[in-house]
């Protein structure tokens, strides 16, 4: 019996372990088939793919002349830091608080994973990670954020795969530039620019600690939200660096007694130069036809033919003439019933005018309250600035600036064209009419010129927007960009060629490959007028310095030359100047088109804003060169008003062979106006 | 030189006696101061009867001549008093008569060859005054007189009273032979007044002011009326029919003329004024008309009576307005400049104008006139200079004419009534000193401008 008995027994246990193994079997098939079913067993090929093959993201960048970035595009910021560059404190404060092994194990710390299946068996959830770096890095970049065990065990196979790949360093770089730090930046480059607004490589071991610190919570250790927590947690990587024996304590408690600075995020592209970043991106697109998404984070580099230094002056020359735009405003908004609601914007575009290159762009006050490029995007009515179209088509037409015109009040077809008080019914030179403003001189001279000729010179000299046939267009009463007026300009600094206008020299892939690049030494110009027409309109816009409305930089009249412009109602104040190697235009208006009233004027708004940028390019190297005089032209002063030549007047250029003489007819008039009254009315009788 | 009858009618008509009777007979004074009955021959008779009618057309009153005298002055005269009392007691006092008829002889029949004149400068003028009254003092010293001596320059203000005053004076006091004056209607009133009171010659400096009622009294000045009328006519000639004047608010009385020419000449027009100081002024008067302007037929012309500045801005408007309607614009001399066409403009190209003036070379000597290339201007200070001077040369050459023979009064007027200006070859040759109307004869002009200039046509 008890043999039968141990044999039963025996049997039994047999047939109990059978059955426990069968139950074991489909349990272990049952898990097996749940995990196959969560796609824990499949081929991990194709996934370690895409981490072996994995392109760190990184913005396209755009790069002003001299290399240095001054934008970048981007959907999630990136700042990448090839491994070889990453400060090694930043790898060691990383190592003591995440992975402290990770140059020991082969991406799965089992240790750890224990813990963290002893954590789901006491709880019944997956409290603790016991990530590695490397399992990390698979999760973030193959697998989805969820908390389960089938993503766990395939996150563990996937991580020894990877580790089988990929080396230690190329695994440590990836996750040093892909892992999200909060505040949209991804990876420590990008973090250091949030945090600190430097690059990695300035940064100190208290900083690399509060960024290590970052990884577990981005953000609850935000610095910016929560320094205090931020501190507490850079105290921990710190401690765990000193325990990993990683530095020294010394260097440990300098770090921990270093106060640190966090500075808010401010992008570089709201920063430097951002209406002109902004405009590249869509000029990209024109030029390689790919949208902004493709364009975003792809490592693109766009080199520009902007120059910081002039950008950063003409950020300055907006920025400190804001006030008193602020103040006429005010002004206006306490006096009248009228309001001004929108606020007084003003912009800056400079270009070169040797090449057509765009040099600065200001296409606003503050880019962040509002984007709209107002020497892009705005058109607006450019005034007087657009005379020298009509003038430069008069000198070719054999007149001078000596000669006399009539400025009487005029209604063309009920346009009744306004000049400034006191200047009707008077006399003056050409170069008066110009330097002055004065619009109905300008106004008979466009109907003897001809309308449609006048608007042929236009698109010649580069006015892009669209022009009417009528007279208003003369004196600017048409809707232009800054561009547009910023091309008149270039065409008569460079001695009546003109040049496209481009801010884009050459646009390489990552891998250095040029996808469009633009000489433009082999564009040839187009020449609209001749150098010595260039040359006679330049020496009317010198006049406008020295004795119009340009005064108030009359110091720069022998290496400048401008034109002011003042649509109706002062809405739009312009003033547009140029020296042989730079074209600036400045522009003062409210977007909504609102009137700035009577005090307003492209000389007292935009030119100062031209002066304050023009000064602060001298200062810093802009030549002064003066121009030279072509041989078929000599320099003769004449009276603004009635053209004889005189020893006190206003220096102007004319043909050789056009050399204005004392003219009896213009003594004539002379003596009339000072007469006021006819000399030969009979004043006797009553 | 009167004949005794005169004296005598003079002395009746003075008293307000006549002693002219159905007899035909009349009382002459002898030398001894007595009347003697004279029956009149026939040809005595008609010669007094025509003399007494003369005499009796015009208020002249030599007695009330005196009137404008102080007190004291009169007393100089002596005279007037014992007039004042004959005409109280006795009418047939011999001595008394004896007395009057002497002073007669002494005013009337004066045979001074000093020239009175009574152009005060006032305000805004006093250039011109001054310019006219020089170049009197060269015509006088070209013809042979002194002219501190020979001109005799009485001042006043504007006021009537004062003017007649400084008239009678010059007349009673200065024993002028003639007087000169009267550019103020205040002044030309008063001098006409005095030269038919007391039959003195006058030449009136004034283009408007009424002359006297007697003969004495003629007009020196540039012929505006003429002027005005040569300009209707030629546009009438160019089948004007229909014109805009445009002319400031501040016209002076030439504009008189040139209304009243065209108003005569039928061509119908209309108006418009501006203020010359205000911009928006001009340019509502211009547009006002421009409709007008584009809706007539055949050729309109744009009469404007400013200067050659206002007509070049004036110019600028119309044509800005109405760039393809042809317009013949118009005007006075007070267009003449090079500047009317330099710089250049189309608009204007055809334009006519008037003036009294030719050639600045063909100029009477005593005026120095600087002269371009183009004899048909000078500069603007000789231009406003030489208006003045040709009326001064003009008063001149005219008051040495006929004060040179040592006439008396009535002799001069008749004088100036009968020359022509053979002896000023300025002035059309041949041609009566003074036309029928007691208007000093003068040329006129019309220039058109064309090929940058203008020219006499």
């Amino acid at each position: 019996m008890l043999s039968l008995k141990t044999r039963s027994q025996s049997g039994f246990l047999v047939a109990n372990l059978a059955i426990i193994s069968g139950i074991a079997a489909t349990l272990f098939l049952a898990f097996a088939t749940y995990l196959w079913s969560q796609g824990v067993f499949e081929s991990e090929d194709e996934q370690i793919k895409k981490l072996t093959a994995a392109i760190i993201p990184d913005n396209s960048v755009v790069l002003d002349r001299s290399g240095a970035k001054i934008g970048e595009y981007f959907s999630y910021y990136h700042v990448q830091v090839p491994f070889d560059q990453i400060p090694k404190p930043m790898i060691n404060a990383l190592l003591a608080v995440e992975d402290r092994k990770f140059f020991e194990h082969d991406g799965v710390n089992w240790r750890s994973i224990g813990r963290a299946f002893l954590s789901v068996a006491t709880s019944g959830r997956l409290k603790q990670g016991g990530s590695t770096l490397t399992m990390q890095l698979v999760k973030n970049y193959l697998l989805t954020r969820e908390k389960k065990v089938s993503r766990k065990l395939r996150e563990i196979i996937l991580a020894y795969y990877a580790e089988k790949n990929l080396s230690k360093e190329r695994i440590l770089e990836l996750y040093l530039n892909t892992m999200y730090m909060g505040h949209g930046a991804y990876g420590v480059g990008a973090a250091s620019m949030v945090y600190f607004g430097r690059p990695l490589s300035e940064l100190s071991l208290a900083e690399f600690a509060l960024l290590a610190g970052l990884f577990q919570a981005p953000s609850a250790y935000d610095p910016h939200k929560n320094p205090a927590a931020a501190i507490r947690r850079q105290h921990i990587v710190l401690d765990a660096m000193l325990a990993a024996q990683l530095t020294t304590k010394d260097h440990i408690a300098a770090a921990k007694n270093k106060p640190l600075e966090f500075k808010p995020w401010i992008p570089i592209n709201e920063t430097v130069a951002p209406f002109f970043v902004a405009w590249i991106r869509g000029e990209v697109e024109r030029l390689l036809g790919e949208d902004e998404m493709v364009l975003n984070d792809k490592g693109y580099k766009i080199t520009t033919t902007l120059d910081r230094t002039y950008q950063e002056i003409a950020n300055k020359a907006v920025a400190d003439n804001v006030a008193p735009l602020d103040a006429i405003q005010a002004q206006i908004n306490s006096k009248k019933k009228r309001k001004i609601p929108e606020r007084i914007e003003a912009a800056i575009l400079a270009t070169d005018p040797r090449s057509g290159a765009v040099l600065a762009m200001v296409g606003g006050r503050n880019f962040r309250e509002s984007q709209f490029n107002r020497t892009i995007t705005s058109k607006r009515s450019p005034g007087s600035s657009f005379k020298p179209v009509l003038f430069s088509l008069a000198m070719e037409k054999g007149m001078t600036w000596a000669d006399l015109v009539f400025v009487s009040p005029i209604d063309v077809g009920g346009f009744r064209p306004k000049n400034h008080k006191g200047d009707d019914m008077t006399e003056v030179t050409l170069i008066k009419a110009l330097a002055r403003s004065m619009n109905t001189p300008v106004v008979s001279l466009a109907q003897k010129l001809g309308m449609k000729n006048v608007i042929d010179r236009a698109e010649l000299m580069g006015v892009k927007s669209p022009m009417k046939l009528e007279t208003g267009v003369a004196i600017g009463g048409f809707s232009a960009s800054m561009m547009d007026v910023d091309a008149i300009y270039r065409t008569i600094a460079n001695d009546g060629n003109r040049f496209e206008t481009y801010a884009i020299t050459k646009i390489e892939d990552r891998a250095g490959k040029v996808l469009y690049q633009f000489d433009p030494a082999s564009q040839p110009p187009i020449q609209v007028f001749s150098p010595e027409i260039a040359a006679l309109v330049r020496s009317g816009l010198q006049a406008v310095l020295t004795h119009g409305t340009g005064s108030a930089v009359s110091y720069m009249s022998p290496y400048a030359a401008g034109k002011t412009g003042t649509s109706d109602d002062s809405r739009d104040n312009w003033f547009a100047g140029f020296t042989r190697d730079l074209v600036a235009v400045t522009w003062v208006g409210g977007d909504a088109n609102s009137s700035l009233g009577d005090a307003a004027s492209g000389s007292s708004l935009a030119l100062p804003i031209w002066k304050q940028f023009l000064d602060g390019l001298t200062q810093v190297g802009l030549p002064t060169t003066p121009w030279a005089t072509p041989d078929a032209l000599t320099a003769v002063t004449i009276d603004p008003d009635y053209g004889s030549p005189v020893d006190q007047g206003v220096s102007a250029l004319f043909y050789k062979n056009k050399v204005p003489k004392k003219s009896q007819a213009s003594d004539d008039m002379k003596s009339l106006k000072q007469d006021k009254g006819s000399y030969r009315e009979l004043k006797i009788g009553d | 030189m009167i004949n005794t009858w005169q004296k005598t009618l003079l002395a009746l008509t003075l008293s307000g006696c006549s002693f002219i009777g159905p007899d035909r007979g009349v009382d002459v004074m002898t030398k001894s101061n007595t009347l003697e009955r004279v029956d009149l021959t026939p040809r005595h008779y008609r010669a007094l009867e025509h003399c007494e009618h003369a005499l009796q057309t015009v208020p002249h009153n030599l007695f009330a001549s005196v009137q404008p005298l102080s007190v004291d002055q009169r007393a100089k005269l002596k005279w007037p008093a014992r007039v004042a009392s004959y005409k109280l007691k006795d009418c047939e006092s011999f001595r008394m008569r004896g007395e009057i008829l002497e002073h007669l002889e002494d005013i009337y029949a004066s045979k001074s060859q000093r020239i009175g004149v009574l152009l005060p400068p006032v305000s805004g003028n006093e250039s011109a005054i001054q310019t006219i009254l020089d170049q009197m003092r060269v015509e006088l010293t070209r013809a042979g007189f002194n002219p501190e001596k020979s001109m005799i320059i009485r001042r006043t203000n504007k006021n009537y009273d004062d003017a007649l005053r400084a008239s009678a004076e010059l007349v009673h006091l200065d024993r002028v032979a003639m007087l000169i004056g009267g550019l103020h209607q205040s002044h030309a009133s008063a001098i006409s007044r005095m030269a038919d009171q007391s039959q003195t010659p006058a030449l009136i400096v004034n283009s408007d002011a009424a002359l006297g009622k007697t003969a004495q009294t003629m007009r020196v000045y540039p012929p505006l009326k003429r002027l005005a009328l040569r300009l209707t006519e030629t546009l009438k000639s160019q089948n004007v029919r229909n014109a805009i004047v445009f002319y400031p608010s501040n016209a002076n009385l030439e504009l008189y003329h040139l209304m009243k020419a065209i108003a005569g000449s039928g061509i119908s027009y209309s108006e418009a004024t501006y203020n010359p100081e205000n911009p928006q002024s001009i340019l509502s008067a211009v547009k006002g008309q421009t409709f007008r302007l584009a809706g007539i037929q055949g050729l309109p012309a744009v009469l404007i009576f400013d200067n050659f500045r206002m007509v070049r801005h004036i110019v600028n408007i119309v044509s800005t307005s109405l760039p393809a309607k042809q317009i013949l614009f118009a005007g006075n001399q007070q267009w003449r400049s090079p500047a009317l066409v330099l710089p250049r403009d189309e608009a204007i190209q055809g334009a006519l104008f008037v003036d009294f003036i030719g050639s600045y070379r063909n100029l009477p000597d005593t005026i120095e006139t600087p002269v371009s290339d183009n004899d048909y201007f000078t500069t603007a200070q000789a231009a406003s200079r030489i208006d003045y001077q040709i009326i001064g040369h003009r008063l001149g050459t005219l008051a040495t004419e006929a004060v040179r023979f040592g006439l008396s009064r009535h002799e001069i007027a008749q004088r100036l009534q009968s020359i022509n200006n053979k002896w000023d070859t300025y002035f059309p040759s041949r041609d009566p000193a003074f036309d029928a109307q007691r208007e000093s004869s003068w040329p006129v002009f019309l220039f058109k401008v064309m090929d940058d200039t203008i020219k006499e046509i």
